[in-house]
């Protein structure tokens, strides 16, 4: 249909167009009432010139469906640049007429359920040290920790390291501060990853994916307000959601 | 254009190294249906230590995580729809090594008519003896090596090649599953790479009672579990290497799969 009947494969994805333009308003980016405004705009953009370049540059590797999402994304970028609309306040969000559900206890779990997936393909992004990654948030942010844990990052461990780990943080291990963290489980890091870093190169790595996760949650162009504090609340809950074994 | 050049996987980078459209598209749908394991290294790699498609791919993922993808048919990456042989890439190589040679043809023949005739025989004889004993060398530490690697492969429990030999006769069972239309299998997909625990998960139409077992690729039995669920996770850590598991009925084989541990 791309190449035969390029004007019905638009009119066969509309209803990608608008959940792709709810998502934006959702993030405050347009607000409802531009909604017909500016579907009618990435109408037109595509039936004049987009789908034609899709036409000479889509390769058939991914699904169609992602890659025109990702089109249309683009050209509610443009749009919003162009525009120069700026994100509305979250303020007395719940009031606003552009949220359908009249339930606010019900759209607050779907926004977290929303969050909480987020984090997850985050996560996976960080292929080689994601594992490393989840053992030292939840060390950091108290979370309990099984061997299941301590296996999942040194895949090598041998059992009385593991019992060693798991023992060490739980129970008054929970109480540690950071530095204490870091000076336990630096060792291991090291010895099970053949390395030799300083606690200090741990602690800096550390820091720098932290914020790095922070940056993804609060979006570019930036739809959310995470810190350190609100990130750390949405760690312990999507821990405490996941099951113990992640694939 | 030279890092694309070099890439398996070009069409999937920008002229500056970064995902495209269909890249982040493709790492997206990967994240739906959980084979990332199934991406190209070098797409996996980029993700890993870039921010700005790091974000792309997280707003793209938002967006399509609304999207039923059951209803998409088959993936034309992941399910081997397109091929995968890259034919730009090794037209790219060729270009590359056809111009070096011509290059190397034009040096050649300007040294034959000009610059060459003025090395006297002694200077020859010498270079040549010169080259003959860094031969010698070089044998000898390419013996030594061989000594090396021969003696890994023989040692218990490293990692070696002969830890990831397929079985040929795993390997037929697995074109032809006995009952493949009372099965379908959910996880793992043959050839997916895995560590930790081991998650086997199916959907099988018959209420017989069914055994799951795990061989490694010298067929030796490694484990052999009752199962009561559509399910089983394999908590035994497996060394890296290459394994199979099987389905079995008390009379049928049901379905042999394979999968690699790193």
């Amino acid at each position: 249909m791309l190449f035969n009947n390029p004007p019905a494969l638009v009119e066969k994805y509309q209803p990608i167009i608008e959940i792709i333009i709810a998502g934006f308003i959702k993030k405050r980016f347009f607000i409802y009432e531009d909604k017909d405004e500016v579907k009618q705009m990435i109408n037109e953009k595509l039936l004049t010139k987009i789908i034609y370049r899709i036409q000479e540059t889509y390769n058939g590797t991914a699904y169609l469906n992602t890659y025109f999402s990702k089109i249309v994304s683009n050209l509610c970028l443009e749009i919003q640049r162009s525009r120069q609309w700026r994100p509305v306040s979250s303020a007395g969000s719940t009031e606003d007429y552009d949220i359908p559900y009249e339930d606010k206890k019900m759209w607050s779990s779907l926004v977290i359920e929303g969050e909480l997936k987020r984090v997850s393909s985050i996560l996976l992004m960080y292929n080689k040290s994601g594992e490393k990654l989840k053992l030292l948030l939840k060390l950091l942010f108290n979370v309990s920790i099984s061997g299941e844990d301590v296996l999942l990052c040194f895949t090598d461990c041998n059992e009385e390291d593991k019992k060693r780990i798991v023992a060490v943080f739980s129970g008054q291990g929970k109480e540690m501060n950071d530095k204490d963290i870091y000076e336990i489980i630096t060792p291991y890091l090291n010895k099970y990853g053949n390395k030799n870093n300083t606690v200090d190169a741990i602690r800096k790595w550390m820091d720098l994916k932290t914020d790095e996760m922070i940056e993804l949650l609060n979006g570019n162009p930036k739809h959310s307000n995470y810190t350190k504090e609100t990130f750390k609340i949405l760690i312990q809950k999507y821990f405490e959601e996941t099951p113990a074994y992640v694939f | 254009m030279i890092k694309k050049l070099y890439t398996k996987t070009p069409e999937l980078f920008d002229a500056e190294g970064h995902l495209n459209d269909e890249g982040i598209a493709l790492y997206v749908d990967a994240l739906i249906l959980s084979r990332l394991n199934q991406l190209p290294p070098e797409v996996i790699d980029h993700l890993e230590e870039c921010m700005k498609c790091k974000h792309e791919v997280t707003e793209l993922h938002s967006i399509q995580k609304e999207v039923n993808y059951a209803n998409l048919g088959p993936h034309p990456y992941f399910d081997h729809l397109k091929p995968r042989n890259n034919w730009n890439y090794l037209w790219r190589v060729a270009a590359v090594v056809l111009v070096t040679s011509g290059l190397c043809y034009l040096v050649f023949s300007k040294l034959k008519d000009g610059d060459y005739q003025a090395i006297n025989k002694s200077q020859v004889r010498d270079s040549l003896e010169i080259q003959q004993k860094e031969n010698v060398a070089s044998d000898h530490k390419k013996e030594n090596q061989s000594a090396e690697k021969i003696q890994q492969v023989k040692e218990p429990g490293s990692k070696n090649l002969l830890a990831y030999t397929p079985s040929p006769v795993l390997e037929d069972l697995i074109q032809t599953n006995t009952r493949s239309s009372d099965i379908k299998i959910l996880s793992p997909y043959n050839n997916d790479t895995l560590k930790g625990s081991i998650k086997f998960q199916w959907e099988f139409k018959s209420d017989e009672k069914l055994w799951l077992k795990i061989v490694d690729n010298s067929e030796k039995e490694l484990y052999n579990y009752s199962v009561q669920e559509d399910q089983f996770v394999l908590q035994e850590r497996l060394k890296p290497g290459l394994y199979y598991w099987k389905l079995e009925t008390q009379d049928d084989l049901v379905h042999v799969g394979k999968f690699f541990v790193k």
